[in-house]
């Protein structure tokens, strides 16, 4: 609470954040709130605190000894704006219980350093995807032993092919079902379509059947 | 109704007779029947008039109450086309928050007839907007909060939430 020492640019500045969105130091008319505030300003603001400055014409303007209301002391005034040194007025509102304030900063410092260093292991976890893909040959003549041939001739970084297995369709065609493992980042599915309709003399068409976060 | 709204807050702010106003069927055109047995019509012409035929004097000087009156005009050439047109809109949000900027009241030092019928006109345009938006007009907010939160201002019009949150700083 309060603004600290107004004649200093830290009380002034706080002053100057609590009145960006309020007219008035308290409520919605001038009071001698405002009273007891504006004196203890030694001169207008300087422009670099507009808020501050706006109100402090407005309050001049007014007579302010005929102001409503009571005067309180000058540090019961202004929203919770942290304390700049000097800071003891807040004891009663200290709700976790602890006096050393040190000690919390110590322990908000270790969950911060902790909080940012989980956040930098995070991205050495590498995200792999199982896929199952389907190549469809065009008839019966394809040679399917050439088309895996074919399949398997992909290579990339971060690509690597699996089992794989003839699945009859009918008519005495088969296609092939080949599963592999990629790392997302390195390997996308457009890039593994097109290089595998690539062999269109052994492809007819190819389709992800499967795909699956490791 | 809405349309009577402004002129009841003009009327009870300044505590001047209401009864004589009424709306023209075409048009809305507020009009109101002066003592002397003339009629005046338009907004801008009855809100002054019920300002002025009140109990309470405003106080102003010739130059306050030209600014008075150029604001109203503003109001009746600018902010009420606000609805239909969104550039007009930012526009004359950025136009009115620039201007209140070291000012509490659009006039003088204490609410005038501007303030009341502004305030009436932007209510619309604020119902609208969301929170981060209404931090972006601090001043004109600033302005708005503290003017809706006196119930002869604001009538039967809905109060507005307001609030500065550190999510939206940027």
């Amino acid at each position: 609470m309060g603004f600290g020492d107004l004649k200093s640019d830290a009380g002034l500045k706080a002053l100057n954040d609590f009145l960006a969105d309020r007219s008035y130091i308290e409520g919605y008319t001038a009071s001698q709130a405002d009273s007891v505030v504006f004196a203890a300003l030694s001169s207008a603001p300087k422009a670099s605190f507009p808020h501050a400055l706006r109100w402090y014409n407005h309050i001049k303007s007014m007579d302010r000894s005929a102001l409503p209301g009571v005067k309180k002391p000058l540090d019961s005034y202004g929203g919770a704006v942290p304390a700049q040194g000097g800071g003891d007025a807040d004891d009663d509102f200290d709700l976790f219980g602890s006096d050393d304030e040190e000690e919390m900063d110590a322990i908000k410092q270790q969950r911060i350093k902790a909080y940012t260093e989980k956040k930098s292991e995070k991205p050495k976890l590498i995200a792999k995807s199982n896929l199952i893909l389907e190549v469809k040959p065009w008839d019966d003549e394809t040679d399917m032993k050439k088309l895996e041939e074919c399949v398997r001739t992909v290579k990339c970084d971060g690509l690597i092919w699996g089992t794989s297995k003839l699945v009859p369709v009918g008519y005495g065609i088969n296609k092939l079902q080949i599963s592999c493992v990629v790392e997302d980042d390195k390997v996308g599915t457009d890039f593994l379509e097109e290089e595998i309709t690539k062999f269109e003399d052994f492809v007819q068409s190819m389709d992800i059947v499967a795909f699956n976060k490791v | 109704m809405a349309a009577e709204a402004p002129f009841l807050a003009v009327s009870e702010y300044f505590q001047s007779p209401y009864g004589s106003v009424s709306f023209a069927k075409k048009d809305q055109l507020p009009m109101v029947k002066t003592k002397g047995g003339k009629t005046v019509t338009g907004v801008s012409t009855v809100a002054r008039h019920l300002s002025q035929a009140g109990t309470v004097s405003c106080g102003l000087t010739l130059e306050d109450q030209a600014a008075v009156d150029q604001w109203l005009e503003y109001h009746v050439t600018q902010v009420v086309h606000c609805g239909q047109n969104q550039q007009l809109c930012t526009q004359v949000l950025q136009e009115l928050n620039n201007y209140l900027s070291d000012k509490v009241y659009f006039v003088t030092h204490h609410p005038t007839v501007a303030d009341i019928i502004l305030y009436h006109g932007l209510h619309n345009i604020f119902t609208k907007l969301a929170f981060h938006d209404k931090e972006k007009y601090v001043h004109l907010s600033r302005w708005f909060n503290n003017i809706q939160q006196d119930k002869r201002l604001r009538q039967s019009l809905q109060p507005l939430t307001f609030s500065r949150t550190s999510l939206y700083s940027s």
